[in-house]
C-alpha cells in the first residue's frame, strides 16, 4: 500500500494521536509511473455556483436539442467546440435531486425543500442535505477517489477555488460556501479549505522544482535547503508541544502536523522528470487584489463593472494550468475545482458584458445571460479537457485517456418546491452535468437525456471509471450508458 | 419565501416554552450531576487550540514587524459563526500550511528589503554575517514576542542553527530570514496555545500562566499580540491576581485597537461586517457607525444602551440626504440631530439596515430573525425535516399580503415572532433609506410600487406581551424595554471571548452569573469586559473532553 495512504489511514484509525512516522524518513521516491507501467487514472470534480435557466422562462440554454453523438451544440456549450473537445465530453441532462415531501425526511441523496445551501451536499457526497449548512455527512467524491488512487503522489489531492471572495454579504449568513472537499476522519467529516490564491497554489505545486538556469538553480537550492530546515524546526516543535496537550487539541495539532509533514515530503522529494508535458510553469506573480462590492448611488445599488471581481479569468487560467501540470507531472491525481461560490455573486460583466453578477442573471429573465455565464464556466472546464487531450502519456496515449472529469451546477431549472413556482432556477429538476475523459472505458461525446437520474449517478460513473468501486454516499449506482 | 422556522420541539406557540429557558432547565439538571468543584473551577471555559484569524494574523504581524501581513489573500477564509475566531470551525489544511509558508516568506522578504525596519526589528547591529551574539539576542527578544512566551535555552539553540545560513550566504540577514520564517510558521505563533498548570484534585482544570493571560487579554481587547509592556507584566508575574488583570485590562482599553475591535465585534454580532454594497456611501456608513461607537463607548463613556438611543448621527450632506435628514451643510461628516425622523441609534444606520436582504429588497423574515437571534440570542434553527416549510403562499401584490400565509396554521408559531419585527422596519430599505411604498420587483408582473408601506411592527415578548412599534427608533426603545439585551450582550461577548458559538452549561452558568450581577439596567461596555476578564473563570481553562 502506498505510504501516503498508509499514513492517513493510520492517523484516522488512531483518532489522530501522535504517531511516529518512520516511513517518512526513508521517503524520497517519486510518483512518476515508470515506463511500462499503465498510466495512472486521474479524477477532476468541477463545480459551478449557478443554475442552468433564467427566471421564469422555460428555456434550457445548456440542453442540446438533439441526443446522442454529434448532438447540436447550444451556445452555452460552444466552448467545447472552440477547445476541440466536443468528442471528449458527454452532456447529461434531465437529472434531478429529489426533495423531501411536505412534512417528510429528504430521500436518500435528496434535500430539504429550500434551495440555497441544499444542492451542494447531494452532489459532492451523494448524501442527503438535511439543512442548509452545506456540510455533508459523508466524504466528498474527490477525497474518496484520492484515498484510493493517490498512490505516493506528493499531493493527496488538490482543492482549488477560482472565485476569490463571496463579494455580497459575509459568510455568517451563508455558511461555508467556499468549501468543496470533505474528508472522512474516523467518525467525523473534516472540511478541507480550498486554495484560492493562484500564487500559493503555484508555489505549493512547484516547490521542489529546480529552475534550468544554473545561477537560479543554486539560489533555489539554497532556499530549498533553508525551507527544509524551517519546516523541520516547525515540525519538531509541534511534535514536542503535542505531548503537552489534551486529547482534543492533540488531534487538532496532529491534523496540522499531517499537513506539515506533507509539505516536508514535497520539499524533500526530487523534482519530477520533465517528461511529456510536465514543465515548471512561470511564476504567476502577485495575486490579483480582491474586489469589493457594488457601490450605492441615489439610494440604489449601482452595478459597477469593477466590483465583485478579482480577475477570476486570470485566476481560472492559472489554476487550470496548475491542475493540468498536477496531472501531467503526476504530482496529484485528484483535483476539486470550485469555479464559483454557490449563489455566485461573481461579476459577469468582465466575461460576458452583462451588467449583472452571475446570481442576478439567473433571477432575471435573461436566458442569454445565463447561457453566457455557463459558457464561461464550461470554457475553463473545456480548456482543461483540451490540455489533457493534448498531453501525451508515456505509453503514447493521452492524459485524457486516463482521466474522468465532471462538472456540476448548483441547480437545474424547473419546479421549485420551496415557493411552488413551476419554472425557477431555484430547482433541482432538469439538471445538467458534463462528464469528460476516457478513463476506464468512458465513452464521451454524446448528449444523454437521463430523467430520474441523480447527478451523483454520473459522478459514480466517473469514480468507477478511475477505478473506485462502489457508489457515492447514498447513491449506489452509476450510469452504464456512459460507458457504452 | 415560505421560510418557516422551528425549534427542536417544533415551532413554539406558547411563549412559556422559550427555547433558551428550556435549554437552561436541561442544563441545570445536567450540571447538578457533575462532581463538586473548587469555586474557581466552576465557570472556567473549555479552551481549544485557536488559530489566529486572518485579521488577528495581520494585526499581529503589523504589531511585531511594523507592516501588516496580507493574510486575507493567502490564508483560507475564516468561517463566521458569526465571529471569525470560532476554533471549532478551523481545520488545518494544505491551504493553511502553504499559505502560511508563502506569507512568512513574503513578510520576511519585505522586511529584509527595508534596512531601517530590519535594523529596528533585529535590535542589535551585527558585526558581520557570523555575529552569534547579536543573532542570539534577536532570537531571544523577538522569539518572546512572536511566541508570546520566553524561549527555552534549547529552543534558542535550535534557532541559532540559522547562523550557518548567514555564514554560507555572507549575509547576517539570511539568518534573520530563516529565524523569522520559522517563527511565523510555528504552531505557537499560528495558534493560541494554552497549557497552564493542572489544578490539584481538579483533573482537566488548568490555571493559566501570566503569559497566557497576557495573550488572552491582548487578543480579546486588541485583536492582536501582547506588546512589550504587556509582556513585561507577564515576565514580572503581574498578571496573576484578579485585581492585577483588571487593572491591566483597564489600561489596555484606551487604545485605537480596542475601538476597532469593539466595533468589529458588534459588526460581526449584528451581521453588518461586510456591507452588501460598496462605494462612497458604504464608506460614509462605516464612518458613521465607527463614530457612534467612538462617541458613546469611548469619548463620552456612556452606557452601552446609548448605542441604541443616540439621537444624533455622524453624517455629511450626501449621507444625510440619503437618509432624508436635514443637511449639515458640509461634505465632511458632523453630528446631526435625528429629530422627528423616527430614527435613533445604531439600528437606524445604513450599516445595520443593510442586514436581512433577499433579492435586492428587505426580507421582513430575515430582519426579524436577525433581531431575535442576534439581539435576543433566541435560537431559531432552520426547519428540521418533518416540519412543513412550504405553506402555499397566498396570492397578493403587496408584501404584507404575500406574507400573510405565514401567520396562520403551523407557521404562525414562529412567524408571529419574526415577521412583525421585520414589518416594523419595512419603511427603511436595504440601504437605510426611508420609503413610503414598496420597491417594484422587476421579476414579477405586478407593480408593487403601488403598495403603501404601513411600517407598523410588534415585538412579542416571552411573557406574551406584544409591544407595538414603527421604525428603528421605536424598535430600539422596545428592545431596551424588553430586558433581554443584557443577557444577550453577555452571551455574545462570552462566545467571542472563548472562540466558540456553542456554549456549554458551564459557559451558560457564567453568562447567568454575569447577567445577574449586571442587572437589567444600563451598563458600561468597558465594565462588562473588565468584569469578564477579572472573573475567576478567565484565569482558568478546562480541557475539552471528547
Amino acid at each position: 500500500m502506498a505510504i501516503k495512504l498508509t499514513r492517513r489511514s493510520l492517523l484516522r484509525g488512531a483518532g489522530g494521536a501522535a504517531l511516529a512516522l518512520p516511513a517518512l524518513e526513508i521517503m524520497g521516491g517519486h510518483a512518476s509511473a515508470a515506463p511500462g507501467d499503465a498510466p495512472p487514472a486521474r479524477y477532476m470534480f468541477g463545480y459551478c455556483g449557478m443554475s442552468t435557466g433564467a427566471g421564469s422562462l422555460p428555456d434550457q440554454p445548456l440542453v442540446p436539442s438533439t441526443e446522442g453523438a454529434g448532438y447540436a451544440l447550444p451556445e452555452a456549450l460552444l466552448p467545447l467546440e472552440e477547445h476541440g473537445v466536443v468528442d471528449a465530453v458527454t452532456v447529461v441532462s434531465g437529472l434531478s435531486i429529489p426533495y423531501a415531501e411536505v412534512g417528510g425526511e429528504p430521500p436518500p441523496g435528496g434535500r430539504i425543500r429550500e434551495f440555497h445551501g441544499t444542492t451542494l451536499v447531494p452532489q459532492i457526497s451523494g448524501m442527503r442535505a438535511t439543512s442548509r449548512n452545506r456540510v455533508p455527512s459523508g466524504p466528498s467524491s474527490d477525497q474518496i477517489v484520492a484515498d484510493a488512487i493517490a498512490g505516493d503522489t506528493l499531493h493527496h489531492s488538490l482543492s482549488y477555488r477560482v472565485q476569490a471572495a463571496q463579494y455580497a454579504g459575509d459568510n455568517s449568513q451563508g455558511g461555508s460556501s467556499g468549501r468543496l472537499s470533505y474528508a472522512a476522519n474516523g467518525d467525523s467529516i473534516d472540511a478541507i479549505d480550498p486554495i484560492s490564491s493562484p500564487r500559493v497554489a503555484h508555489e505549493s505545486l512547484f516547490s521542489n522544482f529546480v529552475p534550468p538556469d544554473p545561477a537560479e538553480a543554486a539560489a533555489a537550492q539554497f532556499l530549498l535547503e533553508r525551507r527544509r530546515s524551517v519546516v523541520d524546526r516547525v515540525r519538531e516543535h509541534a511534535q514536542r508541544l503535542s505531548s503537552k496537550l489534551g486529547v482534543a487539541d492533540q488531534q487538532r495539532l496532529e491534523r496540522h502536523l499531517d499537513e506539515i509533514r506533507a509539505l516536508e515530503e514535497r520539499l524533500d522529494a526530487p523534482p519530477p522528470d520533465l517528461v511529456g508535458d510536465c514543465a515548471l510553469l512561470p511564476h504567476p506573480g502577485e495575486d490579483p487584489p480582491i474586489g469589493g462590492a457594488h457601490p450605492v448611488e441615489g439610494g440604489n445599488v449601482q452595478y459597477d463593472q469593477a466590483a465583485g471581481w478579482s480577475d477570476e479569468q486570470l485566476r481560472a487560467e492559472i489554476l487550470t494550468d496548475l491542475a493540468h501540470m498536477a496531472f501531467a507531472c503526476d504530482l496529484s491525481r485528484v483535483v476539486a475545482m470550485r469555479y464559483s461560490y454557490s449563489q455566485a455573486f461573481l461579476n459577469a460583466h468582465p466575461f460576458s458584458g452583462h451588467n449583472s453578477d452571475v446570481h442576478g442573471l439567473g433571477h432575471s429573465n435573461n436566458v442569454q445571460g445565463v447561457s453566457d455565464a455557463a459558457a464561461w464556466h464550461i470554457g475553463h472546464f473545456a480548456r482543461l479537457v483540451a490540455k489533457l487531450q493534448a498531453s501525451p502519456e508515456v505509453d503514447g496515449s493521452t492524459l485524457l485517456d486516463h482521466t474522468a472529469l465532471v462538472l456540476c451546477f448548483e441547480g437545474g431549472h424547473g419546479f421549485d418546491p420551496e415557493t411552488g413556482s413551476s419554472v425557477s432556477p431555484h430547482s433541482t429538476d432538469d439538471m445538467v452535468m458534463l462528464i469528460a475523459g476516457r478513463a476506464g472505458g468512458l465513452s464521451p461525446g454524446r448528449h444523454i437525456v437521463a430523467p430520474g437520474r441523480h447527478p451523483a449517478n454520473v459522478i459514480v460513473s466517473a469514480m468507477n471509471a478511475v477505478g473506485v468501486d462502489g457508489g457515492l454516499g447514498e447513491i449506489g449506482e452509476g450510469m452504464p450508458e456512459l460507458f457504452e | 419565501m415560505a421560510l418557516t422556522l422551528a425549534t427542536v420541539s417544533g415551532c413554539y406557540s406558547g411563549l412559556d416554552r422559550m427555547p433558551d429557558a428550556a435549554a437552561q432547565d436541561d442544563d441545570d439538571g445536567a450540571s447538578q450531576q457533575l462532581p463538586p468543584r473548587a469555586p474557581a473551577a466552576n465557570l472556567a471555559a473549555i479552551s481549544g487550540l485557536r488559530r489566529l484569524s486572518a485579521r488577528e494574523y495581520d494585526a499581529t504581524v503589523r504589531d511585531l514587524l511594523g507592516e501588516p501581513g496580507g493574510a486575507a489573500l493567502l490564508l483560507p477564509e475564516d468561517i463566521r459563526t458569526p465571529y471569525d475566531n470560532d476554533y471549532t470551525t478551523q481545520v488545518a489544511s494544505q491551504a493553511l500550511i502553504e499559505g502560511a509558508d508563502v506569507l512568512a516568506a513574503d513578510i520576511t522578504g519585505r522586511l529584509i528589503d527595508d534596512p531601517a525596519r530590519l535594523a529596528e526589528v533585529v535590535g542589535c547591529t551585527p558585526t558581520g554575517p557570523g555575529d552569534a551574539e547579536c543573532l542570539r539576542e534577536f532570537i531571544e527578544r523577538f522569539g518572546r514576542k512572536a511566541l508570546r512566551r520566553p524561549l527555552t535555552e534549547p529552543e534558542t539553540d535550535e534557532y541559532m542553527l540559522a547562523m550557518d545560513h548567514a555564514i554560507e550566504s555572507g549575509e547576517f540577514s539570511t539568518a534573520v530570514d530563516t529565524v523569522l520564517r520559522s517563527m511565523l510558521q510555528d504552531v505557537e505563533f499560528l495558534y493560541r496555545v494554552e497549557l497552564g498548570t493542572e489544578v490539584e484534585d481538579e483533573p482537566g482544570l488548568f490555571e493559566l500562566n501570566d503569559w497566557e493571560i497576557a495573550t488572552r487579554l491582548s487578543y480579546l481587547l486588541w485583536g492582536s499580540t501582547p506588546d512589550d509592556w504587556l509582556l513585561a507584566k507577564a515576565a514580572a508575574g503581574q498578571l496573576h491576581t484578579r485585581d492585577e488583570i483588571r487593572a491591566t485590562a483597564e489600561a489596555m482599553l484606551d487604545d485605537e485597537r480596542t475601538l476597532a475591535l469593539v466595533e468589529r465585534f458588534h459588526a460581526m454580532w449584528m451581521g453588518y461586517e461586510t456591507l452588501p454594497f460598496g462605494g462612497a456611501l458604504a464608506d460614509a456608513m462605516r464612518t458613521e457607525t465607527r463614530a457612534l461607537f467612538q462617541r458613546v463607548l469611548f469619548d463620552e463613556d456612556r452606557p452601552w444602551q446609548d448605542l441604541f438611543r443616540m439621537e444624533q448621527t455622524y453624517v455629511g450632506d450626501t449621507l444625510a440626504e440619503h437618509y432624508g435628514l436635514p443637511l449639515p451643510g458640509s461634505a465632511e461628516p458632523t453630528w446631526v440631530d435625528y429629530g422627528e425622523s423616527g430614527r435613533q441609534g445604531l439600528l437606524s444606520q445604513g450599516s445595520f439596515l443593510s442586514v436581512g436582504g433577499k433579492f435586492n429588497d428587505t426580507s421582513p423574515i430575515v430582519r426579524g430573525l436577525m433581531i431575535r437571534t442576534r439581539l435576543f440570542c433566541e435560537p431559531y434553527p432552520t426547519p428540521p425535516p418533518g416540519v412543513s416549510v412550504d405553506e402555499e403562499p397566498t396570492e397578493g401584490v403587496c408584501k404584507v399580503d404575500r406574507y400573510a400565509a405565514h401567520r396562520s396554521g403551523s407557521c404562525a408559531g414562529c412567524h408571529d415572532l419574526l415577521d412583525p419585527v421585520g414589518f416594523g422596519l419595512e419603511a427603511y430599505d436595504l440601504q437605510g433609506r426611508f420609503r413610503s411604498h414598496e420597491l417594484d420587483d422587476p421579476e414579477t408582473p405586478d407593480d408593487e410600487s403601488q403598495c403603501e408601506i404601513e411600517g407598523q411592527g410588534s415585538l412579542m415578548l416571552a411573557n406574551g406581551d406584544s409591544l407595538g412599534f414603527s421604525g428603528p427608533g421605536e424598535l430600539s426603545d422596545r428592545l431596551l424595554d424588553a430586558g433581554q439585551l443584557n443577557r444577550c450582550a453577555i452571551t455574545q461577548l462570552v462566545r467571542f471571548s472563548v472562540g466558540r458559538f456553542e456554549l456549554d452549561p458551564t459557559d451558560r452558568d457564567l453568562v447567568n452569573g454575569m447577567t445577574e450581577a449586571l442587572g437589567g439596567g444600563d451598563f458600561h461596555f468597558d465594565t462588562l469586559v473588565l468584569d469578564l476578564v477579572s472573573s475567576e473563570a478567565f484565569r482558568y481553562r478546562r480541557e475539552e473532553v471528547q
